[in-house]
C-alpha cells in the first residue's frame, strides 16, 4: 500500500497529504506538512462507511478513528439539507397540479423517523442507512 | 542554462531550463507556459493522475484540496484555473464550480461546490479535479 502524510490542521479535521512522487515522502513531510505530521500506510486509515465521514476524522497518536459526534452533526446536516431542497420540489409539484409520491403527513413521519435513526446511530453504516429511505423517497418522488 | 530559440527574427522566443529543472518559455521575458498543473480524484486519499511541478496534494475537508507546488514561484501573482467533474450530474438543477487562489508561492488551494438550484452551494468531492498555474 501507499504511504500518506496525516496531520491536524487547522480546522481540527484530518488532513491526508500524498505526494506525487517528484519528492520522496521524507522531503514533503518536512517541505508541504506542518510540524507533528506523520507518515502512515495509506490501508490504516479508515475504511467503508468510515472513509465517506472524513470530515468527523479525528487523529489520536497515529490512529485516524470516526468521531460519531461530529458525525452525527455532518449526517443531520445532510438530512435537513435533502429535507430542504425535497419541501421545496414538494411544493413546486404541488403548485402546478402534480401530486406528491408520498402524502405531506407520510412524509413528516419518514423524516421524523430518520432524524431519530441517525441520532441513535452508533456507526457510519447505520448513519449512512439511517438516510437512505429518505433518499429512496426523493428520488421516487422526481419528476 | 539558457537556449534561444528565434522563432521569427525579432520576436525573442526563449526556451528556459533553469536549475530548478522548470521549464520557461518565454516572450518578450514572460513565460508564457504552465508552471505547474495536476489532475486528480477529490477523494479522501487523492488519487493523482498525473502531475507536474507538484510535490504533493492534501485533503483537507470535503470539497477542498491544497495543491503544493515541487518549486515555488516567484510570487502569488499567478494564474490559477481549476475545473472539476462530478461522476455524473444527479439532477438537471446542479453542477460543480470549481475554485483555486494561489495562497503561497508554493501553494494552491482548490475547493469545489456543487451548486444547485433549490440547496444553493454544497461543498462536495467531484471525481476529477484540474488545476494549472501560470505565471
Amino acid at each position: 500500500m501507499s504511504q500518506v502524510i496525516i496531520f491536524t490542521n487547522t480546522s481540527g479535521n484530518v488532513s491526508v497529504c500524498v505526494p506525487t512522487g517528484e519528492l520522496d515522502i521524507q522531503t514533503v513531510l518536512t517541505k508541504d506538512c506542518p510540524a507533528g505530521a506523520i507518515i502512515v500506510d495509506s490501508s490504516t486509515l479508515p475504511q467503508g462507511t468510515d472513509a465517506a465521514f472524513f470530515d468527523s476524522w479525528k487523529l489520536s497518536g497515529t490512529t485516524v478513528s470516526v468521531d460519531m459526534p461530529t458525525a452525527i452533526a455532518h449526517q443531520t446536516k445532510t438530512l435537513n439539507n435533502l429535507a430542504y431542497a425535497e419541501a421545496q420540489h414538494r411544493s413546486a409539484k404541488a403548485g402546478i397540479g402534480l401530486t406528491n409520491v408520498m402524502s405531506d403527513a407520510d412524509w413528516a413521519t419518514a423524516l421524523s423517523t430518520a432524524r431519530a435513526a441517525v441520532t441513535a446511530s452508533t456507526t457510519t453504516a447505520q448513519l449512512v442507512a439511517a438516510i437512505e429511505p429518505i433518499q429512496a423517497a426523493i428520488t421516487a418522488n422526481a419528476l | 542554462m539558457t537556449t534561444t530559440i528565434n522563432a521569427s527574427t525579432g520576436n525573442n522566443l526563449q526556451v528556459t531550463a533553469d536549475g530548478s529543472g522548470v521549464l520557461n518559455i518565454q516572450s518578450n521575458g514572460v513565460n508564457t507556459n504552465a508552471q505547474a498543473w495536476a489532475n486528480f480524484a477529490g477523494t479522501t486519499t487523492p488519487t493523482i493522475r498525473a502531475s507536474y511541478n507538484v510535490s504533493s496534494i492534501t485533503y483537507s475537508s470535503t470539497g477542498f484540496w491544497v495543491v503544493n507546488l515541487t518549486n515555488a514561484l516567484t510570487d502569488t501573482n499567478a494564474v490559477c484555473i481549476g475545473t472539476s467533474a462530478y461522476t455524473s450530474l444527479s439532477s438537471g438543477n446542479e453542477g460543480d464550480v470549481a475554485n483555486t487562489n494561489m495562497i503561497t508561492t508554493s501553494t494552491v488551494n482548490f475547493s469545489n461546490a456543487v451548486i444547485s438550484s433549490t440547496t444553493g452551494g454544497n461543498a462536495r468531492n467531484p471525481a476529477v479535479c484540474q488545476v494549472v498555474v501560470f505565471r
